[in-house]
């Protein structure tokens, strides 16, 4: 028993505990005032090393701009948590949408120290670039305890269809008013370079670091200066420019509103979340809770939303609803949210839905009855196993005709609890 | 090289993630919890002759970087385990979490922090907080039984 509550309690630590970060000796060294200690590196590397240093700056003084170039198959490798970082990605996304990096290249490409605390500054600190090639082309990257991601080329026909031509230039920020950093990939090929435009029309050229095939792309990480943190001298766009100077990528931000700013807030009963400030939080009002079968409390919270409509709070997620977006929502929308030991079905239904009927594998179903246009419902452990599993959410109008039917893939692996999960290698495990 | 340093380096290099995740709650933010790990390190192989052998060579460096991530946060004072006050640097991703371990006295929320970002044995907890593995055991277990409590409480069961 005590072991149980011991790895409950440690899972909700981990869960709060970031990225592994990664260390830095070189500047444990430096403090000591020695270089002493270090140990001697193995030849081969060295060898390496030295040739990736002169290569360096030999292209530097070529192009006469802030870019490196790093040969992808002489980097080093990614040490094992990275692989299994970028492994988790795979086996943990949902069915079909796996980004397919190739865990065991994953390579360390190059590091750079910044502050990766934009919104409240410390000091700098070391981040390392890992980058692992994607089955059939493409690729995944990490900036440690910073940002990451994958680019958009994909072998998936699916994907090829809505996305003919993959984009040149791939671009995360942070923004409050205006952005604070900026960090991102370039696609090798037309795009040479990549410029920072102000609002108060300054360039800047961004340094990248450019990674031979098979990534064939440049990685960038910008903080944005500080005499560039006002709205009027904002960071307007970035764009990635071809040998004469024509833009052949381009990403623009938008002065961020602040209403959809995180901010902690209190709801009336004195617990607070991390919410929009667009959700009124204040207001919000208890409309669903109960104790589930697993003995946790299931609450729904309905709050006003700045603007119109409104924002909704529940035991597994958060959203608003636009008012003007409304006409587009089918009546009703459905989905499941899996835990370790509950499952809920939550949805939303628009005033002609009187009632919504849950089916199972087995033939049995439940109806139920929206609370101001929201479902939140516990699927019991008595529908866990396959063959007993939801297949579909019917709303019925009020004459009992059905309005429109949601269909759910019983067999999804990952959603629902079980006793014995599977392992699914790099430290993921999930039930059947 | 000398053993105790190439040691103190493969502690490092081993073990930086748990070091930094460990002392986050003492020094108040992952920045500044980098900051002491690296200074308390220097100041392991900078004194590595000092190291008895006496204890585990982990629960030596732990001290020392405890101590410095204190010093850190209070520049010019004496730096005592005793007074350590840790927190959550990022209470709002799980706030039942937090007001759970706010609950404890301070000295035991170090322990439970210690055993669960640190993933620490109980006797490098007893070495680098310098007191009894009993007590070690002893505080975590009324202080699981006391998590279990507030966030079964809270309806937010661990």
């Amino acid at each position: 028993m005590t072991e149980t509550i011991d790895h409950l309690i440690q899972a909700r630590f981990d869960a709060v505990a970031g990225l592994p970060p990664e260390g830095d000796w070189a500047d444990v060294l430096a403090r000591t005032g020695s270089a002493g200690h270090r140990r001697h590196i193995p030849t081969r590397l060295a060898l390496a090393a030295a040739v990736a240093v002169v290569a360096v700056t030999a292209t530097a003084v070529a192009f006469g701009l802030p870019q490196t170039f790093v040969d992808f198959f002489s980097s080093p490798a990614a040490p094992e948590q990275v692989k299994n970082f970028f492994g988790s990605q795979n086996v943990a996304a949902p069915s079909g949408m796996s980004p397919d990096a190739i865990p065991g290249e994953a390579r360390k490409i190059t590091t750079a120290t910044f502050d990766a605390n934009h919104v409240h500054p410390t000091r700098p600190t070391l981040h390392t670039l890992y980058v692992a090639p994607r089955k059939g082309g493409g690729f995944c990257y990490l900036w440690t305890n910073y940002s990451g991601g994958c680019d958009d080329a994909s072998s998936s026909p699916t994907y090829a269809r809505t996305h003919p031509a993959p984009r040149s230039l791939g671009i995360d920020w942070l923004a409050m008013d205006y952005p604070l950093a900026v960090s991102g990939w370039v696609r090798t090929g037309a795009a040479k370079t990549v410029e920072a435009r102000f609002a108060d029309d300054t360039t800047v050229t961004i340094p990248v670091t450019w990674v031979s095939q098979p990534i064939d792309a440049g990685f960038f990480v910008y903080p944005v200066p500080s005499a560039h943190l006002t709205r009027a001298d904002a960071l307007a766009s970035v764009v990635a420019l071809d040998a004469n100077g024509h833009v052949v990528g381009r990403q623009d931000f938008p002065l961020t509103k602040p209403l959809d700013e995180d901010v902690v807030q209190t709801l009336p009963d004195g617990t607070k979340y991390s919410l929009p400030r667009r959700a009124r939080a204040a207001h919000a009002r208890k409309i669903v809770s109960f104790r589930a079968t697993d003995g946790s409390q299931v609450y729904l919270w309905l709050m006003p939303r700045t603007g119109g409509g409104v924002c909704y709070l529940f035991s597994q997620g958060f959203g608003c609803a636009d008012p003007r977006l409304a006409a587009d929502e089918p009546p009703f929308n459905g989905g499941m949210s899996g835990g370790k030991s509950r499952i809920l079905f939550f949805g939303r239904a628009k005033p002609e839905v009187a009632t919504v009927e849950l089916r199972y594998q087995n033939g049995e179903s439940e109806r139920l009855t929206p609370i101001d246009g929201f479902l939140l419902h516990e699927i019991t452990p008595a529908h866990y196993e396959h063959g007993t599993r939801l297949v579909a959410a019917v709303a019925l109008d009020q004459s009992g005709k059905a309005i429109v039917t949601q269909h759910f893939q019983p067999q999804e692996s990952g959603l629902y609890p079980c006793k014995k999960p599977i392992d699914r290698g790099y430290g993921v495990k999930e039930c059947p | 090289m000398d053993e105790t340093a190439a040691a103190i380096e493969d502690l490092y290099r081993e073990r930086y993630a748990r070091f930094r995740s460990g002392v986050a709650p003492v020094a108040g933010s992952y920045e500044a919890a980098h900051d002491a790990v690296q200074e308390g390190f220097a100041r392991a192989l900078r004194s590595s002759v000092q190291y008895s052998g006496r204890g585990s060579l982990e629960g030596w460096v732990w001290r020392i970087v405890l101590r410095t991530a204190l010093e850190q946060r209070r520049p010019g004072e004496e730096a005592s385990l005793d007074e350590i006050d840790p927190a959550f640097v990022e209470p709002e991703r799980d706030f039942a979490l937090t007001s759970a371990v706010q609950t404890l006295p301070p000295q035991r929320r170090l322990v439970v922090f210690l055993r669960y970002f640190a993933d620490l044995p109980y006797r490098t907890i007893a070495e680098a907080l310098e007191i009894d593995e009993g007590t070690v055991a002893a505080t975590l277990a009324q202080a699981r039984q006391a998590l279990a409590e507030t966030l079964e409480r809270e309806g937010a069961r661990p």
